[in-house]
């Protein structure tokens, strides 16, 4: 379990995902990529060098600069690396949030 | 957070596209990063706390943002246009930083006894290989930007990295522009439009060419030659543009426009929106504090205004559209109540990318986290936003409250006015009387009685000017914005 905080990076044990927290919750939480436990980017193996497979059902890949939310919408993240496995909040899958884009505007 | 992050991934996502500059010979993400890198290798190099930036937008801009922002001090954009006397003041605040600034000011910033690069040199300097380096990730500072003064003396605007992140995250997705999307870029350095669009282009993966100087005929020259697909301006640009000599105005690559910064006078949208019947009009609205545009009217609105018979849509062209989904809003009385749909009062907003800061004085947001933009405006039945004017121009004539910017719709509706500033002047019986300046169109003409009474028939008598007069143009700053200090100055000087 993990209480998350904004801005903090996190990186898969199972493939090259990295992601950074956008909203976190107050709760702790277990956050999953591969359905194994994600670690700080700095504490991992390195987002580019995974040690393990992701485990099957988990398998479903990130995409680079999507959104993912949890079921509650309580946790966000940025998804900064691409990988093949896919992500979830006590064991719940993450979802792809859609940005309103604006018609550039500024 | 921090905003290298956006670089970052801009990099690794698409490090060899384009990001910056023009088709043959622009720069990539990848290059972008690694000459940001080089610039804060050099800002840490020298323990500077800040890094000035004095001079026309152009590529050095962005590298300069991100360069400052991987080394954790903010960017400082400040107007070249200042007198010596005013740069002099603002550079006196930021002893320890280091500047970079075009040739013929260097010698202007380093008279503050500032570590001074010139453009040129800087440039080189960010070729220079330089060795990985960890962003801080506490939320600093990651602009500071200098009020332009119009109603007080400059105010520095702090603007943290969570604010313009929650901004991009919220508002662009990732990569999404095509490989053939590009955007003009016009606005000067020192406008908080000019660092968002540096970060939303980039992330969106859309390249930036940028206008350094501005005419309408060099606009257009360069939005045909690049391809231009997306553009800003502020409204005396658009004005320019749609009223260049040029016997079309036609851009065929020409997708969005966007506007903002200043109030859009009625007459120049609607023949924008003639003279473009393909291009998507957006208008933004937003405040240096608010991280740029918090509300926008969308091309949808734009033309269902045009095309209905219900006058209350119709006047939705002249409105700012929705608030964002992340921006929270609040229609205040003078006593901080919440006013109902279609009162009038002082536009409040909350939420992440949202400052309100300001050096030296610190966070001015209330106890939930609103900021006092100190515009008026109101919301109509659907939620479409209207901005009055500033708070602080309000003309207390009699004891009465009375908004110039209802008095100045009045008149920019008149056939022959192109321009309209109404101030109030110190009057010994009514404590200020309103008077006015106004610009013909060329070859029109209009007497100033002939205006009075158009004003009469459609305001009552206490909002009608007691004196209008003609000028040849308003003091206007250059993102367009009417300098009401000097134009109330010249009313009253020219009475005595």
């Amino acid at each position: 379990m993990l209480r998350l905080r904004v801005g903090q990076r996190l990186a898969s044990a199972t493939d090259t995902t990295a992601v950074i927290v956008i909203k976190a919750s107050a709760d702790d939480v277990s956050l999953t990529c591969g359905g194994v436990a994600m670690a700080a980017e700095s504490e991992s193996a390195g987002a580019d060098n995974p040690s393990l497979a992701p485990l099957d059902g988990h398998d479903h890949g990130t995409q680079m600069g999507k959104r993912y939310e949890s079921a509650d919408g309580a946790v966000e993240l940025l998804c900064t690396k691409a990988g093949t496995a896919s992500l979830a909040i006590n064991d719940i899958p993450m979802t792809t949030k859609a940005v309103k884009a604006l018609p550039a505007s500024d | 957070m921090n905003l290298s992050l956006l670089l970052d991934m801009a990099a690794d996502g698409f490090g060899d596209r384009i990001v910056l500059g023009f088709r043959d010979g622009g720069t990539t993400a990848d290059r972008l990063r690694r000459r940001s890198l080089a610039g804060s290798r050099i800002l840490r190099d020298r323990a500077a706390d800040g890094l000035i930036y004095l001079g026309v937008n152009s590529p050095l801009f962005p590298a300069s943002l991100f360069a400052a922002a991987r080394a954790g001090v903010p960017l400082i954009p400040l107007n070249y246009r200042l007198g010596d006397e005013q740069l002099r003041q603002l550079i006196a605040h930021h002893p320890n930083a280091v500047a970079v600034a075009d040739d013929e000011h260097c010698e202007r910033v380093a008279a503050g006894g500032i570590q001074t690069f010139s453009m040129t040199t800087w440039s080189a300097a960010l070729d220079e290989p330089a060795a990985a380096m960890e962003a801080p990730d506490d939320n600093r500072p990651a602009v500071l930007i200098y009020t332009s003064g119009t109603t007080s003396a400059p105010k520095g605007v702090v603007i943290r990295h969570a604010n313009l992140l929650s901004y991009v995250f919220d508002t662009v997705e990732f990569a999404s522009a095509g490989p053939e999307d590009a955007a003009l870029i016009s606005v000067p350095p020192y406008h908080i439009a000019a660092v968002a669009n540096a970060v939303t282009n980039l992330y969106a993966g859309r390249r930036s060419v940028i206008l350094e100087q501005f005419s309408g005929a060099q606009w257009l020259a360069l939005a045909r030659r690049e391809r231009i697909t997306n553009a800003l301006v502020v409204p005396t640009m658009l004005a320019r543009i749609v009223n260049a000599d040029d016997e079309d105005l036609h851009v065929p690559t020409l997708r969005t426009v966007a506007y903002g910064g200043a109030a859009m006078p009625p007459q120049v949208i609607e023949r924008a929106l003639r003279a473009w019947p393909e291009v998507d009009f957006v208008n933004a609205y937003g405040l240096t504090e608010t991280s740029s545009t918090i509300a926008v009217l969308s091309p949808e609105d734009h033309r269902a205004a045009t095309a209905s018979d219900d006058d209350i849509v119709r006047a939705r062209l002249h409105s700012a559209g929705h608030v964002l989904p992340g921006v929270h809003l609040q229609i205040r009385d003078d006593d901080g109540n919440p006013l109902p749909h279609g009162r009038a009062g002082r536009i409040w907003v909350r939420g992440a990318q949202i400052s309100g800061e300001y050096a030296g004085i610190g966070s001015t947001l209330d106890p939930d986290g609103y900021f006092d933009t100190r515009d008026t405006g109101y919301l109509d039945r659907d939620d479409y936003l209207f901005v009055g004017g500033r708070a602080d121009d309000t003309i207390i004539r009699g004891g009465e409250n009375i908004a110039p910017a209802e008095i100045e719709a009045v008149l920019l509706r008149h056939v022959a006015v192109a321009d309209a500033v109404v101030v109030g002047v110190p009057d010994d019986e009514w404590g200020y009387r309103i008077e006015s300046a106004v610009v013909l169109h060329p070859n029109a003409t209009a007497t100033p009685l002939e205006l009075i009474a158009y004003v009469r028939e459609r305001l009552r008598g206490s909002k009608t000017p007691e004196r209008i007069v003609v000028w040849d143009e308003l003091p206007r700053n250059d993102i367009g914005k009417i300098v009401r200090r000097e134009a109330q100055a010249r009313l009253a000087h020219e009475r005595t």
